[in-house]
């Protein structure tokens, strides 16, 4: 007997994360919200740099999560040549960084409403609206992409 | 038509139909890079199944633990075409959890297009 499964390779990549990030202590302490608002914003920054890395299968990405100065900071590093991800990147991320975050979500929401393109393309969007995190990135000449997102932790009451 | 329920990786649709609804309980995860390969095709019977039987569909989202953003696509067509289609459809969402509200209150501008479709927070 044969047997065929088709085996998305992130999957294993978030379950580790998903993990981490559930049994962080200092996570864990600021209550549910936030752990669910850090758990969005890893995977949503993570699913991003797969999607969008160059290659066949995906050039690795990595993935930084730390807590210091009463802050979470999650970074993922990949890499890509395609000049027009790179600057479909950067005017949302100008777009998110300088307008309101539940504008732009609901106007994407209409625009898959009325334009299926099959695509969401609301991860960065999710994670500055749903998440509360703020975003900034590197995006250089270089075939390199820095995307960083922070939150800082609510001071134990 | 019989909808059954559904489960694909980490997610688990289970449907309950009585004489006026169809109930989908969803629980889980949704991590597929496309979940509208399954989800569109399963939505359109659901749809077709409503129609014909002249059923309302509820949605409650309250237990699922997390969708990505991919899930977004699937969850706009299956209210765009209940609006069109004239079926009353409800999604609920745990009110409690602050990243559910916030992706619901978004969904609720568009399910408002039409009088058929409502979110609710419970």
């Amino acid at each position: 007997m044969s047997f065929t499964l088709k085996i998305e390779p992130e999957w294993n990549i978030i379950k580790k994360i998903k993990e981490f990030i559930n049994s962080d202590p200092q996570i864990r302490a600021q209550g549910d919200d936030f752990r669910e608002a850090t758990l969005l914003t890893a995977i949503e920054l993570v699913e991003n740099g797969l999607k969008y890395s160059e290659g066949e299968p995906p050039a690795p990405i990595t993935f930084n999560f730390d807590v210091i100065d009463n802050a979470v900071t999650i970074e993922v590093r990949n890499s890509t040549t395609n000049e027009k991800h790179k600057r479909a990147l950067s005017d949302t991320l100008k777009k998110i960084t300088t307008g309101n975050p539940f504008d732009l979500y609901v106007e994407r929401l209409e625009q898959i409403r009325d334009n299926p393109d099959g695509h969401s393309r609301m991860g960065l969007v999710r994670i500055a609206y749903e998440g509360e995190f703020q975003l900034d990135s590197e995006l250089t000449d270089s075939d390199r992409i820095v995307i960083r997102a922070r939150r800082s932790l609510v001071p134990a009451g | 038509m019989e909808i059954k329920s559904l489960k694909v990786e980490d997610l688990e649709i289970i449907v309950q139909r009585d004489s006026t609804t169809l109930r989908l309980e969803w629980t889980g995860s949704i991590h597929s890079s496309d979940p509208g390969d399954y989800l569109d095709p399963y939505f359109d019977l659901l749809i077709d199944t409503a129609a014909q039987d002249r059923l309302a569909i509820v949605c409650d989202f309250s237990r699922l633990e997390y969708m990505n953003s991919s899930s977004i696509p699937p969850l706009i067509h299956l209210l765009r075409e209940c609006g069109d289609r004239e079926i009353k459809a409800e999604f609920r969402y745990d009110a409690a959890r602050k990243v559910q509200t916030a992706s619901f209150r978004a969904l609720d501008v568009i399910a408002r297009k039409s009088r058929f479709t409502t979110v609710k927070g419970v």
